[in-house]
Order: structure tokens, then sequence, then C-alpha cells
């Protein structure tokens, strides 16, 4: 028998399928096929024909349709979908603010991150010749291995130019420290800097005033940025004006740039025209290697030709020195070293990966947090199926769904490092500002976020998509043995990327815990330094009188290095039995009597330099490296020579001390007394005497020097200043880790949460046949237990693998402890039983009766 | 029959012209077409409330949902001021290809 009524509505039913009507459209086309069966039946026709008449599609119809039907009412749905979606959130607020706040702690991280990886790699971009800029490395031989440095001698740039027709141009400079007097202004500078004429034709550093070309043309013309403009000529016009160097050079403004961008590593605040500033024999002095030499190459120059050539330039003129030139380009100045070492590029690898993890637990999060929400909404899927939603219109809705949470996560993320922007600049010493980021920049976040987005919304609409109507409506609920193992996996994952960053975390701190404690051979607590200008040098033994009358002075001493950072060298060491032709290069200080004492170095054998023997002078003391390297049994007392002036005998050999920063090994040493021929004074206090100490020694500086400003540094300032990238990217990389183990810690919560939901029956029985609450928790726990131990399984190795890598940057570095891998894996044990705990407690602590009833 | 193409190109002049007489819902516009033209347009439902729809985003029609006489929901369609604006349009481009096409097919003055 047939039923008009309901033939009516079982088309309308599958009209909705697999195309995008609303209710209304539905309702509407409804209403026409009844007008159109209610005439027919006037007609004369019978129900079923007249039904069949109305809703049958002739062929040329279904042509009008697909002339008229294209791309309609999408926007209509989504709308509707957008709406559940905001409905959604409002009804579950606690798991949409988990979700949005791990989503967009997620997102302002990688921003962040990203930023900071963009700055690192646009270092020094900014001049136009960028490309083509070149700087020249040095590469010799060093006892028996191979050094890369950039220092090169004066000459080099000018026969560089003149010689080799691939170079468009070339340019030296060297770093000048000095008083610089202007009227009463007098400043210690120490970011000035000795540059030929080329300087500001390779470099684009924007004139404000005075000729780039020219500028540094005339001897005694300077080049100044404007805030040493403004610092010592105020608001007045600083071309034409005389700044005094040292109270003997006169220097005439020529130019004033802008002020030096904060990703340049040429990092000058006045710039000195190198004619009339070198020495009078500079031009021709290919021994002292000084400058930086920068090269500006024609286009489409093999560089390796280039090369071949400066070195053979410079093995013409220092024959006995086995040099090679190599360029560097500009790009890669900033994160390599000389000789080619990821100095800054493995920081940057380790923060893209920080991002990248962070980016993955916070969408794991996302996929966590859905699923264990799609209980709740298998009713609502059920419903759509059955109302004639086809399953890619419901993975379309939950996409959808993502990607709009992922675009609030954004959003509040922006809101989120509006507030962070400050302490990651002051961290970082970066100036992030979300004003300046370029198009392309926020094309790209927009596509992470879409991407995020569409990751975290992939396994969600897949799982929820995928209910069985009838199922979910009887039962409310949808599991399946696959779905769930791919969620397990999922916490693994995310907690063995916890789990590393973790390790990492122990042992970039322990590595520097490391540099900081170690022993360096020598005492630099309580030391500071002065550098003596010429009346201190002249007056010193008076100095250090009125400095010793004081309590706080333990001692006083002089040297020509600070302890830490003997850069010096002696090139061609030689002695007797050698093979290297040309001579060894030996790190050089000079000291006086007291110097030695002072920093409290050990002496192995022999003894210091000493006021009883007037002929010390022309001894010599080595540390334990130097006498290595020599080959040398009993030194001391055998003849020695520096060079052909310093000829006399071996009085002492002190324990090996960090010349270096510990990024280095420990070079051979020599060390001669010279007092006339030192620079530092370094004065040791009494412990905890600083503050009366620096009073008393500023008072005395002041009556020697009048008007000379009082500059000082502690030692051990100084030393954690030479780690200061190396600390500062340690605590970035903490604040991270820390971030991302909260995230996961969300995520968890949320799973836990889920676990708990999924077991509320099963609970209840248990504990309507009497299981303990504490049984119940160790029953829900046990399984957290069991990925946190895969999880560190796989996160072990790779850990392991990682940190050794970023390990051998130093040369001194602490033996990774299995101590940090056990503390690490405690620590995310703990926080993941803590965060597990919570939800299982609660649900243990639920009466049964609650969960039991509905059956 | 009518070519499709003429279908499509002719549906919004003709469902703006029918309106103008008056609000009317998509059943009755499918008849009065389909009386008009002696059977020669015959439109399908499918086609047409696409293109009711699409007109109304246009803001050329407003629709609302009326109880008809028989007690049944119907979503009738008036025209707007701004369809009236673009049936005027509509009028002087057809009648401009009409009075071609008709001086085009004025019988031949007769040779004799």
């Amino acid at each position: 028998m047939f039923e008009l009524e309901k033939e009516i509505r079982k088309w309308a039913r599958q009209l909705g399928r697999g195309r995008y009507l609303e209710e209304a459209d539905i309702a509407e086309l409804e209403s026409h096929v009844r007008d159109e069966i209610a005439r027919s039946v006037k007609d004369g026709m019978d129900e079923e024909a007249a039904f069949r008449r109305a809703t049958e599609v002739p062929g040329e119809a279904r042509a009008l349709e697909a002339e008229f039907g294209k791309g309609r009412l999408i926007s209509s749905l989504a709308w509707s979908y957008l709406k559940i979606a905001l409905r959604k959130m409002r009804k579950q607020k606690v798991y949409s603010i988990i979700n949005i706040a791990g989503l967009a702690l997620g997102l302002a991280c990688t921003i962040m991150i990203l930023f900071w990886v963009r700055d690192e790699l646009g270092y020094n971009m900014f001049h136009e010749n960028a490309d083509r800029l070149y700087r020249i490395n040095k590469v010799y031989r060093l006892g028996t291995k191979t050094e890369s440095n950039p220092s090169t001698p004066y000459p080099l740039a000018r026969a560089g130019r003149e010689n080799i027709p691939e170079l468009a141009d070339a340019s030296g400079f060297f770093r000048k420290e000095g008083l610089f007097k202007f009227e009463d202004k007098v400043f210690f500078e120490r970011r000035a800097c000795v540059a030929d004429p080329s300087f500001f034709r390779l470099f684009t550093f924007p004139f404000l005033k005075g000729d780039p070309a020219s500028a540094l043309t005339e001897p005694g013309s300077a080049v100044v940025t404007e805030t040493v403009a403004a610092k010592y000529f105020g608001g007045g016009e600083a071309i034409g004006k005389t700044l005094t160097l040292d109270e003997t050079k006169e220097l005439r403004i020529t130019g004033v740039i802008k002020d030096i961008p904060s990703n340049s590593d040429l990092r000058y605040d006045i710039f000195l025209a190198a004619p009339g500033m070198a020495g009078p024999d500079a031009e021709e002095d290919w021994g002292s290697h000084y400058l930086s030499t920068f090269v500006l190459l024609h286009r489409d120059v093999d560089i390796g030709d280039v090369e071949t050539k400066l070195t053979a330039m410079i093995q013409s003129r220092l024959p006995e020195e086995k040099i090679a030139l190599k360029l560097q380009p500009l790009s890669k100045l900033h994160l390599y070293t000389a000789d080619g070492r990821q100095e800054g590029m493995k920081y940057v690898w380790f923060f893209s990966a920080i991002a990248a993890f962070i980016l993955i637990i916070a969408c794991i999060n996302y996929v966590n947090l859905s699923t264990a929400r799609s209980e709740r909404r298998a009713k609502e899927v059920g419903l759509r199926k059955v109302v004639g939603a086809s399953r890619s219109q419901v993975a379309r809705q939950f996409f959808g769904e993502s990607i709009l949470l992922t675009f609030i996560a954004l959003a509040v993320a922006v809101v989120l490092i509006q507030f962070l922007r400050g302490p990651f600049n002051t961290l970082t010493g970066k100036t992030l500002d979300l004003a300046d980021f370029s198009p392309g920049f926020v094309l790209g976040l927009a596509l992470i976020t879409a991407f995020a987005g569409l990751a975290s919304g992939l396994y969600p609409a897949i799982a929820l998509s995928s209910f069985a109507p009838a199922r979910a409506l009887r039962d409310g609920i949808c599991r399946g043995g696959r779905k769930a193992s791919l969620r397990k996996t999922l916490v693994v994952v995310q907690f063995a990327l916890s789990t590393m960053l973790l390790i990492g975390t122990g042992i970039i701190y322990s590595q520097l815990r490391y540099m900081q404690r170690s022993n360096l051979g020598f005492d630099q607590d309580d030391m500071l330094y002065l550098r003596m200008n010429d009346k201190v040098r002249k007056n010193y033994d008076a100095f250090r009188t009125e400095l010793m009358r004081n309590p706080e002075v333990v001692g006083v001493a002089r040297t020509s290095e600070l302890p830490m950072e003997i850069w010096s060298i002696w090139r061609g060491v030689k002695w007797e039995g050698q093979e290297a032709p040309g001579g060894a290069a030996f790190g050089f200080a000079v000291v006086d009597h007291d110097a030695l004492d002072l920093m409290k170095m050990t002496f192995v054998a022999g003894r210091n330099f000493s006021r009883e023997y007037p002929s010390d002078e022309s001894n010599f003391i080595f540390n334990e490296t130097a006498i290595e390297a020599m080959g040398l049994r009993d030194p001391v007392g055998k003849p020695f020579s520096l060079g052909e002036r310093l000829k006399g005998t071996i009085i002492g050999v002190v324990k090996d001390f960090h010349s270096l920063p510990l990024t280095y090994a420990i070079e051979p040493v020599v060390m001669v007394l010279n007092p006339a021929g030192c620079r530092l004074v370094l004065i040791r206090t009494e412990p905890g005497g600083r503050k009366a100490a620096l009073e008393r020694i500023g008072a005395a500086w002041k009556t020697f020097v009048p008007g000379f400003p009082f500059e000082y540094r502690f030692l051990d300032e100084r030393f954690e200043l030479n780690y200061a990238q190396e600390v500062r990217a340690g605590k970035i990389f903490v604040y991270f880790v820390l971030i991302a183990i909260f995230i996961s810690c969300l995520g968890l919560l949320g799973l836990a949460s889920f676990t708990a939901e999924q077991k509320t029956k099963e609970i209840g029985v248990r504990k309507a046949l009497g299981a303990s609450t504490a049984g119940i928790v160790a029953l829900l726990t046990k399984q957290f237990l069991k990925w946190v131990i895969l999880s560190n399984i796989i996160a072990w190795p790779v850990a392991y693998l990682a940190m050794h890598s970023w390990l051998d940057n130093y040369a001194y570095r602490v033996r990774i402890s299995v101590l940090v891998f056990a503390l690490s894996a405690a620590l995310a044990l703990a926080i993941a039983l803590l965060t597990v705990g919570y939800q299982a407690v609660r649900a243990a602590r639920a009466n049964p009766v609650d969960s039991l009833r509905y059956e | 029959m009518v070519d499709k193409a003429l279908v499509a190109a002719s549906a919004k002049p003709i469902i703006l012209s029918i309106l103008i007489g008056g609000e009317d819902y998509g059943y009755q516009i499918i008849q009065r077409v389909k009386h008009l033209s002696g059977g020669e347009l015959e439109w399908s439902d499918k086609m047409l409330y696409p293109v009711l729809h699409r007109m109304e985003k246009e803001g050329l029609l407003l629709s609302r949902w009326r109880i008809s006489e028989e007690g049944r929901m119907r979503r009738y369609y008036a025209i707007t001021d701004k369809g009236r604006t673009e049936l005027d349009g509509e009028r002087r481009q057809w009648r401009s290809v009409a009075e071609a096409l008709a001086e085009l097919w004025k019988p031949l003055p007769s040779l004799d």
C-alpha cells in the first residue's frame, strides 16, 4: 500500500544527502512537490503516480539543474557550522579554554621562535651587496692543528684591490679603543674602528649627512652614528666639528650615519679614516695581522679562483708561513665560525626543533582533547547522519571547527605575544615587534596556523565522521580499537618529545654550570681590571702604593692580557728539534712581577719572575701545554728565545689554565716580564669588599687622572660575558621547554578525563563490588605509566645523539650522565602522575550510583 | 522546446516580470511560465529554486514564509526596488534584441 506521507518524507531525506541544502530549502521543495501532487490528483491521477511524476527528474531538467545549481549554499551551511562550533565552545568552556590556551601558547611560542630564527638568519643581509660580500679568513697551522681566524695584514685589502681583477672592491678595518673628547664631553669608546676609504662603498650604512664614497678619504676624518653625534654635539651640527682622540689626534667629522641596525655583526659607533691612523709602516707590514678584510666580488666570479689568487699573494709576501686565505660569505658570517663550525647555527637548529616540537605537542593536544570530547558529540554526529549528512560533510564540519579554533588561538597568540614581548626581548636581546612583520611572514603564519588546524583536525574529522549513526544514537558511545591505539601513539610521541626536551635542558644546564664553575687555573673572584692611560702608566708605582693603602685592596699588578682571554699570539716560535718550518704560534702575554701571584697561578716547576733577578726581563714562563708542545724535559734552566731580541732562559712552568673561553682547547702560552709593556691593572679586593674597594679605587683614579672616566670591570663578570650567548640560549631553551611541558600536561589532562569518562561504568561496577579508591586510581594510572616508560625508551637514544652533537661544540664538556636521563624520566613521570592522578582520584571517588543508575 | 542557454538567459527577466504583478511562490511561478509560453517553457523545480535563492541573495527579491489557504507553509517571493531597476535594464536589452530580430525577419519587399 502506497503511503504518500511516508514516501514524501523519505524523498526529502534523500534530497539533503550529499548536497548542501538547508532545512528551509528542503521545506520549500517539499511544498512544491505537494502542490504538484495535489494538482495531478485533481486531474484524476492516483497518489502514487502523482508522486512519481512530481519527484522524477526528466533528462532535460537535469541539464538545467547543472546550469543553475552550481556552487551554491556552501556559505550558508558553513554559517550554521560556525554557529554550532561557537555554541559548542560556549557550552564546554573548560575544554575550549584548555584547547585554545594550549594551541595559543604553542602558536605564540612558535611565532616567537620563528621570529628569532628569522632574525638570526637575516643577520647582515641588509647590505645592498650582501650576496657578493665575503670576509677573508686566514687558515694556518698551529702546532699540530689547523686554525682559522679572520685576522689579516693591513696591506691585504689594497693589494687585493689592485692585483686581483675579480675583486670589485676590498676594505680592511680594525677595532680601536680610546678616549674621545669634545669640549667638556669625554668618553671612553670601545666600539670605534679604523677603516680604509672603501669601507662605506662595501657596506650599506645609510648616511644622514656626508658622502659615503669620500667620507674616510682624508687623513683625520671620522664618521659617527647619530647617537654618538648627539652624545658629543647635542642637537648641533656634527659635520666639521673636531673630536680629540687620546688627547693627541684631531678628528674632523665628515659624516653621520644612521645607528647600526641590531642585526649587524659590524657594530661600531665611530669610524676613523685609516690614512693617518695606522702606523707609518703599516702599508708594508704583512707580518702583523690585526685587521678584518672584506671583499666585494664581481658577479659570477669563481670563488675558488679568488681564494687561490689571494693565497698566492700572501704566500709571496710571507713565504715561511703556510697561510691559505679563504672566503666566508657574508650570509654565513653570523652563524658560522671562520673554520665553518656552526657556532650560532646550532642554536638555529635547536630552536627550530623546539618550535616544531611545541607545535606538534599543541596539535596532539587538540587531537586528544577533541577525541576525548567525541563521546559527547556522538549523538550529534549520529543525528546529522540520520538526517542525511554524508561522511565527508561531517568530516568537513570538524575540519572547519579545528581551523576556526586554531585561528581563534592565533588571535589569542597575537595578544599573548604582546604580553610576552617584553620578557622575550630582554631575554633574547632582539626587538620583536609584530608591527614590522613582512607580508610574507604573516602569510607564513597564516599557513602554519591553517596547517596546524588541518593537522589537528584530521584525526578527529576522520574518527568522528566514521561513527555509525545507529550505534551512536543508541549507545551514545563509539569506540574502536584502532582509534584508541592511534591516540595512545600520539600520547607516547608527545611524551617522548617532552622527555627529550627535559633531557636537553638538563644537559645544557649542566654544561653551562660546568663552564661557569670549572677550575680555570687561576682565581678570578674579587678581581677587577682597569685600562691604564699614559699618565697612570707613568705613575704606576705611586698609583699602586695609593691603592695598597686601602685595607679592601689585597693586591695590584699589571698585565697585557686578561688571563682568560689571551688572544695575542706570538707567531714563529722556534725551538731546538722543532719539525714544523716557520715555527709555531703561542699565546703571548706580558706581565709584571706581581701578576702571576695575584692571579694565584700554580707553579709546577721553577719560580715566578722576581725583582731579585734583574735579568728576568729576558726570561720566560710557559704553561704545561707549551712545554708539552715543545717536547721539553726538565725545561727549567734551558735556554730559549723569542725572535731576535728576546733571548734568555726558561725559569718557570705554570699549571695549565684556561687562557681562552671553554669552547677552545688550552693552547701553549708564553709569558714574559715587561712591566712597561702592560696596559691593564689587575686589582684583587677583599672578599665581600667590592663596593668599598671600588669607591677607594675610583677616588684614587680621580686624583691621578682627573677628567678621565673611571672604567672598570670585574673578571667574573667579564668571564660570564664570554658565555653570554650560551647562557642566554640556555635560558631561552629552558623557558620554552617549560611551556612545551605545560602544554603537553594540558593534553594529558584531557586524555585522563577521557579515560575516566570511558570507564565510568567499569569504575561504578568495581566500586559496587567493593574495590577501594586506591585500587581504582592504580587501575587508571597504570596505563599512563606504561606510556611514559615507552616514550622514555624512544626519547633516550634520540636525546643522547642530539646532545652529544651539541656538546661537540665545546672543547671542555660535561660527561653525559645517566642521572640526567633518569631525572628527566622521573620528572616526566611525576608530572604525568600528578596530572592524571587528579582525574583518577576524582573518578574513583565518584558515587557508583551516579554512573550505574541509567541501566 | 527552448534551448537551455536561452532558458538560462531569460529566467531572470521572466521571474522579475511575473513578480512585478505581486508576490508569488515557486510552484505557481512555474505554472505561470508554462501557461504563458503555451507549454514551450517548462521549468523544473530544481532549476527555479536556485535561481530564486541567488536573486534573493543579490537583493532583487525578498522571500517570506506564509501559510496558504490549505494551511501549508509556502515561501512567497516579492520583487524589491533593486529588482525593479534590474528589470528596467533587462527590458531595454531584450527590447533591442527583439527589435533587431524583428527588423531582420521582416518579409522581404517583393521584386515585382
